[in-house]
């Protein structure tokens, strides 16, 4: 499924026209961009959680030249999927 | 910040955001991951624009061991789901270190920096000596000052009369004479006892003359640089005790220091005599120093004692050194100045290139040092 499906189904359930739910859609996703920004944590029942992680500066190397890099401090969006969800997928075979 | 947030908490930020109704925000935000649910149920993947992909990937068997028991067991192969960000939402995220880049580390450190400099820090060495021994003569001069109560003519007499002693040859009998007749007008006068000591200071004054230039630099180390100047004046009185030859002046000197300290300890307080004394000391040797520096080219040098703490500069051969077997420059300079610190007058003098190898048979030059005024 991709975002045009998606966006289709959405407004398909919503009753409301793509372009007004891709809208919505976008300032859905600028809002869980700016909390995860924030490093808050992002508590979906029945889903899971996104929250954002800092990744620790590290040394990497290059084992074919040797060559060491210092790779920077990051913080990455996460997601943890809830047990609800994990379960169903679990045990659902193709 | 940390802050926990959950479907509602978003509703009403989606409702602000879109002028919409509570209600609807939330049951739009609720519809969204049904429906995020429900495709990953169809296609196994759903991608939003701006949020990422959702994937549900299989996971092969593996094993593992139970670590209460120890027992083999094996998790069977699973599907899970996993979230990709996107590139936007990364970005946004890592908004806070995004101007960091990787950076390659090199270590090619060498040590070819510490051996050219080993030279330089001998000479830096020496500077320093230098510099010390301005602090004494300043050292000695503020006591001179705190001593004396009407020096000012006595004083420039002084220097003149020493000046004198040292550009004519024989002139450890001048100051001696000299000495000998102010003690012989010595009387209990306190004046006398001050105009003693300012003859005895003044070889001090001609050191300074010397090297003026780095006095105010070490002003803020004066504690420091008195406790080094009281240990010099000590060496220096010992290595005088090492030659013969002076032992008859010294002695008359010694009396001399002796009815002043004398004179001194009925004036003044014990504080000021141990002062006093410590001037005497290095008062003595000064201007024996000077006169040995001056008569350099007639005495024969193996038995000149120069001082490492003051900087010369060469000038002419006084002889061409042929290097032997286990012959290191350090032994080369204490043979010919007693002083196996002024290595680096020969490394300069001969231009060696590397001084850490000496060949066998290599001529060396060795310069006259003299000291820098």
């Amino acid at each position: 499924m991709n975002n045009k499906e998606f966006v289709n189904k959405l407004a398909q359930r919503c009753k409301q026209s793509t372009t007004e739910v891709n809208g919505n859609v976008e300032a859905f996703i600028n809002i869980i961009t700016d909390r995860l920004k924030d490093s808050d944590q992002i508590n979906i029942s029945g889903f899971g959680v996104f929250d954002a992680k800092l990744r620790r500066e590290r040394l990497s190397v290059n084992p074919k030249t040797g060559q060491r890099m210092l790779i920077p401090p990051k913080i990455v969006p996460a997601f943890r999927p809830g047990s609800k969800l994990k379960d169903k997928f679990k045990t659902s075979e193709e | 910040m940390d802050a926990k947030l959950n479907i509602p908490d978003i509703s009403l930020l989606l409702a602000k955001q879109c002028n919409i109704s509570a209600a609807k925000a939330e049951a739009f935000s609720k519809l969204f991951f049904d429906i995020i649910i429900e495709g990953l149920d169809k296609d196994g993947l759903v991608k939003i624009n701006g949020l990422g992909t959702f994937k549900i990937i299989d996971v092969a068997s593996r094993g593992s061991v139970n670590i209460n028991t120890g027992e083999k067991i094996e998790i069977k192969g699973h599907r899970k789901i996993t979230f990709i960000p996107a590139e936007t939402l990364k970005d946004k995220v890592n908004e806070a270190f995004a101007m960091f880049e990787p950076v390659e580390v090199t270590d090619d450190y060498t040590d070819d920096v510490c051996d050219t400099n080993e030279p330089n820090d001998s000479v830096a060495d020496e500077n320093e000596n230098v510099d010390e021994q301005t602090e004494t003569a300043k050292v000695a001069d503020t006591q001179e000052t705190a001593l004396a109560d009407e020096p000012a003519t006595q004083q420039h007499t002084a220097v003149d009369a020493e000046t004198d002693s040292i550009d004519t040859v024989p002139p450890v009998n001048d100051s001696n004479e000299e000495k000998a007749t102010v003690i012989a007008a010595d009387t209990k006068d306190k004046a006398d006892t001050e105009a003693k000591t300012n003859v005895v200071a003044t070889p001090i004054d001609i050191t300074k003359e010397q090297t003026p230039v780095r006095d105010d630099k070490k002003k803020k180390h004066t504690v420091i640089y008195s406790v080094s100047a009281v240990l010099i004046a000590a060496a220096l009185f010992l290595l005088l005790f090492l030659l013969p030859k002076e032992n008859n002046k010294r002695s008359t000197e010694n009396v001399a220091t002796a009815t002043t300290k004398t004179v001194a300890a009925t004036t003044k307080t014990v504080v000021e005599d141990t002062l006093k004394v410590q001037n005497e000391t290095v008062d003595d040797t000064k201007p024996q120093e000077f006169i040995l520096i001056d008569e350099l080219k007639q005495i024969p040098l193996s038995q000149i004692t120069l001082n490492d703490t003051l900087m010369y500069k060469s000038q002419g051969d006084m002889a061409t050194h042929t290097v032997g077997v286990d012959e290191t420059l350090t032994k080369i300079a204490l043979k010919y100045y007693n002083d196996k610190k002024l290595w680096p007058y020969l490394v300069k003098h001969n231009d060696l290139g590397n001084h850490n190898q000496l060949e066998i048979g290599m001529k060396i030059r060795i310069p006259i040092l003299i000291p820098v005024r």
